[in-house]
């Protein structure tokens, strides 16, 4: 199995090692752009395939911010595994997000 | 304590350890959002409001939509309730010829009349929050006209604002002028295309007709010349007599070519006047048959007048009615073969007088009878060779009838089925001029003349002289103006015949001297080759008593001389009130 497969085919499973990240963006900025990149190459170096990035504009909805009660973006927000983490910025600095995801915890094996 | 209460106090105390993981949590979280907000990470805020979320974009990631605002062609602005400017875009600065710092903060009301301030604001006013609106007005300009603009107004999501976006109309109305001015070039492109076909189909018909008047005068010319070499070559009394009769006809024919033409000119540049008084219609209608009596005859056709009993008086130039008719008659012979009839009819219907000319020649078809009055036509070319005419008859016609007040029609069933031509005259009262004197009056006894023939054309004066001294005249003729002086002293005639355009003093000059020297027993008669009012009026103030044209007519110019009073002669009771305006 790829990593490709993975992120768009497979349903990860909640209780499982499946991943749930949520990037919220503000339309396609440079910014919410470099995030998404970076968010992608961090998750593929440590987690495999076994993640699943949703992203959501909140240039389109500003309501869906309440979901997870989001006040700046880009904002990247870990839904599974539990407890929801969040990371606000562009993602450019992986330690933070390897730290911030516990990442590092969780290295690929 | 209770052990009870110290697993209570541990639990409470796990509690108090979450809460504090969670506060500090939630601290981070926000420390990490002031953090990134401050280091310039974040693009939005998102900002819980009534009736929901609303996304404060920070800086950059309205920069494209700034972008484009600012490089689109037509104005933008944020405008309050009260139509202050809050923002305005590049556009909408250049559109009012200010700097932006000086719209911005302004009020629209500035930049425009009272009228154009008020309908803008009942414009701010109609707009709901789902509605938008547009206004139309004239924008004030330092330094350049007023701007006709539209501003359609909308809705902004935050309600004390509006968004104005403005149109400048300057160069939408300069195309619809343009569109406009367009139009108008190809109407008017295709008018004078209309013109230019006219004209060249107008030039067409002059060629065909010059080439056909060049036909006409030359056709006399052969038998003139014919009859002379008879008459040399000492014919008896028979054959002169026979070559006498061409020679007359020829030239009968020739001078009314020439007069028609000359008609022609006069009709066309206005110049003929008719003269009007009481006339009656059975003396034009006698007038009118001499002129195709003799071609009626020739051709063996049939000509029926028909007159009611009761004469016909009204207002009108004999001559040239005379003429009209006449023109039709002959139009009528053209056109008819032998023993055709032709009828000419006239009558009284209320206050008009109806002329009738009808013929059962070969008819016009339908496609020349709208055509038929006008200049140079004629039904067909090739068939005028043979028949002889101009194509000016009924042109003539036509205008001489509308000078009196009258319409002329023109009828035909067809090719072959004949013709007829209808003149409508309103009939005018006779106005209380007198009686006219009788033209055709027989002239009395001939008395011997003295008459000095002024004239530098030898053959003209010399057959001039000869032809009045066979009725018995005395005869001297002078070439110039000054002979012509000398000659009078000498001569002392009692009638000058002056041509106008002599060398040395002109005619006007010789008339105006002669009346001086001779007083106004002389009789001057003017001679010209030109028979337009402006030559007569002028002849008229120079001191002529008569004008004829030439070429003379032998029987006006005996008439005229006869006609003559001399306050010393007996037979001077021949009192026609006023002399005849002209003779010609």
């Amino acid at each position: 199995m790829t990593p490709q497969d993975a992120r768009t085919e497979r349903e990860p499973d909640a209780s499982g090692d499946g991943w749930i990240l949520k990037l919220y963006v503000a339309g396609q900025t440079q910014r919410s752009i470099a995030a998404l990149e970076n968010l992608k190459a961090i998750c593929d170096g440590h987690l495999g395939g076994k993640y699943k990035i949703e992203v959501i504009d909140l240039a389109q909805n500003p309501r869906l911010a309440r979901t997870d009660q989001i006040v700046a973006v880009p904002t990247l927000v870990r839904k599974l595994p539990e407890p929801m983490r969040k990371i606000i910025g562009d993602l450019s600095n992986q330690e933070r997000v390897i730290v911030g995801l516990k990442l590092d915890q969780k290295p690929i094996n | 304590m209770e052990p009870r209460t110290y697993r209570q106090l541990l639990a409470d105390n796990e509690g108090l350890k979450a809460q504090l993981h969670s506060l500090r949590e939630r601290l981070e979280e926000v420390e990490e959002t002031v953090a990134a907000v401050r280091a310039g990470q974040v693009d939005a805020l998102v900002v819980s409001a009534e009736p929901g979320e609303e996304l404060y974009v920070l800086e950059r990631i309205d920069r494209p939509y700034r972008l484009l605002l600012e490089s689109m062609a037509h104005g933008a602005a944020v405008v309050d309730a009260d139509g202050r400017i809050a923002y305005c875009n590049r556009s909408l600065a250049e559109l009012f010829r200010r700097s932006r710092d000086e719209v911005t903060g302004s009020h629209w009301r500035d930049y425009l009349s009272g009228p154009d301030a008020l309908r803008l604001a009942d414009a701010l006013s109609e707009v709901s929050q789902r509605s938008s609106s547009r206004v139309e007005v004239l924008v004030q300009r330092p330094g350049a006209s007023p701007q006709p603009i539209e501003i359609a107004i909308h809705p902004s999501p935050i309600s004390s604002l509006f968004c104005f976006v403005v149109t400048d109309l300057g160069p939408r109305r300069l195309i619809q002028d343009l569109v406009e001015t367009r139009k108008r070039l190809s109407e008017s492109e295709a008018e004078y295309r209309r013109l230019y076909d006219e004209l060249r189909d107008e030039e067409r018909r002059k060629d065909e007709f010059l080439a056909v008047l060049a036909h006409e005068l030359r056709n006399p010319l052969a038998p003139l010349r014919n009859a002379l070499h008879l008459l040399r070559s000492e014919p008896d009394r028979q054959q002169a007599e026979q070559a006498r009769a061409i020679m007359e006809r020829q030239l009968d024919s020739i001078v009314r070519l020439v007069d028609d033409l000359l008609d022609v000119s006069r009709l066309v540049s206005e110049k003929v006047e008719l003269r009007k008084e009481s006339i009656e219609l059975a003396a034009v209608f006698a007038r009118a048959v001499d002129v195709v009596r003799g071609q009626v005859e020739t051709d063996g056709l049939e000509l029926i007048v028909a007159l009611p009993e009761a004469p016909i008086r009204f207002e009108g130039d004999e001559v040239r009615l005379a003429q009209s008719i006449g023109n039709m008659l002959s139009n009528a012979v053209k056109y008819t073969d032998r023993g055709g009839r032709i009828f000419l009819s006239g009558e009284r219907d209320q206050d008009r007088i109806v002329i009738r000319v009808r013929d059962t020649g070969i008819g016009i078809p339908p496609d020349v009878l709208p055509r038929v009055f006008d200049l140079f036509v004629q039904a067909d070319r090739s068939l005028t060779r043979s028949q002889g005419g101009l194509g000016i008859g009924l042109t003539l016609v036509k205008r001489l009838v509308e000078m009196h007040g009258g319409r002329v029609q023109a009828a035909s069933d067809g090719l072959g089925r004949g013709c007829e031509f209808t003149v409508t005259l309103p009939l005018e009262s006779p106005s209380e001029k007198g009686v006219p004197e009788d033209r055709s009056a027989k002239p009395g006894s001939t008395t011997t003349r003295r008459v000095l023939v002024v004239e530098d054309d030898a053959d003209s004066a010399q057959s001039l002289a000869m032809l009045l001294q066979i009725w018995g005249h005395s005869v001297e003729i002078a070439s110039d103006g000054h002979k012509a002086l000398d000659a009078a002293r000498m001569f002392e005639p009692e009638i000058v015949l002056l041509d106008i355009g002599i060398p040395g003093l002109d005619g006007y000059e010789v008339a105006e001297r002669l009346r001086a020297e001779h007083g106004v027993t002389l009789k001057v008669v003017a001679l010209t080759g030109y028979g337009r009012e402006d030559d007569r009026k002028r002849s008229r103030e120079a001191g002529f008593d008569r004008h004829l044209t030439k070429p003379l007519e032998p029987a006006r110019l005996r008439e005229m001389l006869e006609s003559f009073e001399f306050g010393s002669d007996a037979d001077a009771e021949r009192s026609s009130g006023h002399p005849p305006a002209h003779v010609d």
